[in-house]
C-alpha cells in the first residue's frame, strides 16, 4: 500500500494525541450533543442582557433623535463610526483565514476557520448596525438602494465612498455568509446522522440541505469553495479601502491622505486576528479542543499579528512624516498639536494607540512569548483596545478642532446611549457566538479529517520510520551503484 | 440478469488508501460505480470515478460578466443619460 500523502517533518502537527476519523468527529460534535455548561448559561445571558440594553439604547436614539449621543457640531461622528470600523476590520481575519490562506494552500487554517468565519458575519452584523442607526430617520434607509424612484428621481450618488460602502459592505456579508454555510453543510449532515432525537434529526436534516457525501457533492462542493474564495479574496482588500476611503476623500486635515487604504487593510487585518485569538483561546480551552487549536496555530496567527502590527505600526510613522515634510500647516496641526502632544485633550488616546498597536505586538518576535498562552490573550486585548483608538483617534481628533476656531468643540465625551449602543453590539455578537459554539461545529471536521494524515501527530510518527528505512535503502542502492 | 433484476455490490472501505485502489479495479472489470460516498473530499475520487468535471466555474463566470454589465450600464445611464 502506497502513501497518498507525505508532509516534511519539519512541520509541526497540525492535529495533536492519537487520533483517528472517528475520533474527529467525537471530539467535534461532543460540545453539541451535550447538555450546556453552567458557564455557556452565563455567558449566553449576560451577552442576552447586554443586546437588550443596545436595543433600548437605539430605541432612544430612533425616538428622540441623534442628540441622544453626545455629538455635536463639530463632531458630528463619534463612538458610532469608530465602532463600525472597528467591528467591520474585526471581520477581516475571517475572510483572510478562509479565502486567501486557502488559495495559498496554508493547512493550518483547518482548524481555525469555521470559528473565523462565523466571527467575520458576526462581526459584519455588529457593524451594519452603526451607519444604519446614524442615519437617525431610519425609516427612510432605503434612500440608499439605487432603483428608480419618484423622488425627481433621484438617485444615489455613485461619486461617494459612502454608497459604495453599501455595496461593500452587503456584498462581503454576502458571500462570507455563503461560505460559512456551504463549508458547514457537510459537518452539519455528520451531526444530522448522529442525532437520535427526532427534533434534532428534522433541526440538522434541513440545515444540512440533504447532504449525502456522495463523490458528486464533494467535486461540486471543492469548486464553490474555490468560487467563494476567489471572490472573497479581492474583498478583503477591497472592503476596507473602501472604509477608508470615507475619510480619504475628504479634505480635513488628518484624513486627506493616500496611505489610507492599505494602511486600514493591515489594520483590518491585525485586529481581526487579535480577536480570533480572544476567541479562539477561550473555545479551545471551553470546549476541550486544544488537539485541533494547537500551540501551532496560536503562534501562526501571532505571527500574523506582529507582522500586521508593524505594518499599520509604518503607516503611523509614515503619516507623521509626511505631515511634517508636506508643510501643510493645518495637516501639521492635526499631528503635531491634536494628535501627538500628549497635553492636548485627546492627546493620550493618540499615544495608547501608539503603545497599543505598535509597541506591543513587538513581544512577539520571541518565540517563547508567541507561544504563551497567557501572554496571546492579553495581547489580543490590548490589540482591540489599541485598533479601537486608532479609529477614534483618527476620528475625533481630526474633526474636533476644524478650520474655524470659533467653533472648535468643548471635550467630547460619549453619553451613556451611545456606549449603550456599543455594549449592545457585544451583546449581538456574543449571543450569536454562543449559539453557533453551542449548535455548530466550531471546527470543520470534514476538512480536518481531510489534512489528518498529513499532518495529524499520531501519523507524522509513523511517517518518521518510513522516511528513515527509505533513506537507508537509497543510501544502500547509491553505494552499491558507484561501487 | 434474469427478469431485470439489478443487482448491487455495496463495499465499505475505512482507509482511502484502500479505496482508491478499489475504485479503479471495479472499474477496469467493467463495472459501473453508481456513488461513493466519503465523509470528507478524497481528492481525485472523481476523477477515479470517471465524473465528469461540474461547469459551476463557466457559470460563474457568466453570471459575474452579467452582473458586471448590467452594473457598469446602470452607473452610466444614471450618471450620464438621467441627469437633469
Amino acid at each position: 500500500m502506497s502513501l497518498l500523502k507525505y508532509e516534511s517533518q519539519l512541520r509541526e502537527p497540525l492535529v495533536d494525541g492519537d487520533k483517528d476519523y472517528h475520533q474527529v468527529t467525537e471530539d467535534i460534535v461532543r460540545p453539541i450533543e451535550m447538555k450546556p455548561s453552567r458557564l455557556w448559561y452565563i455567558g449566553f445571558y449576560i451577552s442576552v442582557a447586554l443586546l437588550l440594553f443596545g436595543v433600548y439604547s437605539i430605541y432612544r436614539e430612533v425616538t428622540y433623535g441623534i442628540g441622544q449621543w453626545n455629538l455635536n457640531k463639530t463632531i458630528g461622528w463619534g463612538w458610532d463610526i469608530t465602532n463600525f470600523v472597528w467591528w467591520v476590520g474585526i471581520g477581516h481575519a475571517g475572510t483572510l483565514i478562509s479565502a486567501i490562506l486557502l488559495l495559498f494552500r496554508q493547512g493550518w487554517r483547518t482548524g481555525v476557520n469555521r470559528a473565523a468565519e462565523a466571527m467575520t458575519i458576526f462581526a459584519v452584523m455588529c457593524a451594519g448596525q452603526f451607519p444604519i442607526w446614524h442615519m437617525g430617520r431610519v425609516w427612510m434607509a432605503f434612500f440608499v438602494l439605487p432603483y428608480p424612484n419618484s423622488r425627481g428621481p433621484l438617485w444615489v450618488n455613485f461619486n461617494s465612498p459612502l454608497l459604495w460602502d453599501v455595496f461593500a459592505i452587503s456584498t462581503y456579508f454576502t458571500v462570507s455568509l455563503l461560505f460559512w454555510y456551504s463549508g458547514l453543510l457537510p459537518d452539519l449532515a455528520t451531526v444530522r446522522d448522529r442525532a437520535k432525537t427526532k427534533f434534532r434529526k428534522m433541526f440538522y436534516g434541513v440545515a444540512a440541505f440533504g447532504w449525502t457525501g456522495s463523490t458528486k457533492h464533494w467535486q461540486r462542493h471543492e469548486s464553490l469553495s474555490l468560487v467563494l474564495a476567489g471572490l472573497s479574496t479581492p474583498l478583503v482588500l477591497s472592503v476596507h479601502t473602501i472604509v477608508s476611503f470615507d475619510f480619504a476623500t475628504s479634505i480635513v486635515p488628518g484624513w486627506h491622505t493616500t496611505i489610507f487604504p492599505p494602511y486600514f487593510v493591515a489594520g483590518a487585518v491585525f485586529s481581526g486576528f487579535a480577536m480570533v485569538q480572544t476567541l479562539m483561546i477561550v473555545v479551545r480551552k471551553v470546549l476541550n479542543l486544544q488537539d485541533y487549536i494547537t500551540l501551532g496555530h496560536i503562534e501562526a496567527m501571532n505571527k500574523v499579528i506582529v507582522l500586521t502590527g508593524s505594518i499599520v505600526g509604518c503607516a503611523y510613522l509614515t503619516e507623521l512624516f509626511i505631515a511634517w515634510y508636506g508643510q501643510n500647516p493645518y495637516e501639521w496641526y492635526a499631528f503635531s498639536q491634536n494628535r501627538a502632544n500628549l497635553f492636548s485633550p485627546y492627546g493620550w488616546s493618540y499615544w495608547l494607540m501608539m503603545f497599543c498597536n505598535v509597541v506591543s505586538p513587538q513581544l512577539f518576535w520571541s518565540r517563547k512569548l508567541r507561544r504563551n498562552i497567557t501572554v496571546t490573550f492579553f495581547m489580543s486585548i490590548i490589540v482591540n483596545i489599541g485598533m479601537w483608538f486608532e479609529r477614534f483617534v483618527i476620528i475625533v481628533t481630526s474633526v474636533y478642532r476644524d478650520y474655524l476656531p470659533s467653533s472648535w468643540s468643548t471635550y467630547y465625551s460619549p453619553s451613556i446611549w451611545e456606549i449603550g449602543f456599543y455594549l449592545g453590539t457585544f451583546g449581538l455578537f456574543f449571543t450569536c457566538f454562543f449559539l453557533f459554539a453551542k449548535y455548530f461545529p466550531v471546527i470543520a471536521i470534514a476538512e480536518i479529517k481531510s489534512i489528518l494524515k498529513t499532518s495529524g501527530e499520531n501519523y507524522k510518527a509513523k511517517m518518521t520510520d518510513i522516511e528513515k528505512e527509505d533513506a537507508e535503502k537509497f543510501y544502500v542502492a547509491e553505494v552499491e551503484h558507484a561501487h | 440478469m434474469a427478469g431485470g433484476i439489478k443487482k448491487f455490490v455495496v463495499g465499505s472501505f475505512d482507509d482511502e488508501a484502500v479505496l482508491f485502489p478499489a475504485v479503479k479495479n471495479v472499474r477496469k472489470a467493467g463495472y459501473k460505480i453508481h456513488d461513493v460516498f466519503t465523509p470528507f473530499p478524497v481528492h481525485g475520487l472523481d476523477h477515479a470515478m470517471g465524473l465528469r468535471e461540474t461547469s459551476l466555474h463557466t457559470a460563474g463566470f457568466i453570471y459575474a460578466i452579467t452582473g458586471t454589465t448590467t452594473a457598469l450600464s446602470g452607473i452610466s445611464y444614471i450618471l450620464v443619460h438621467d441627469c437633469h
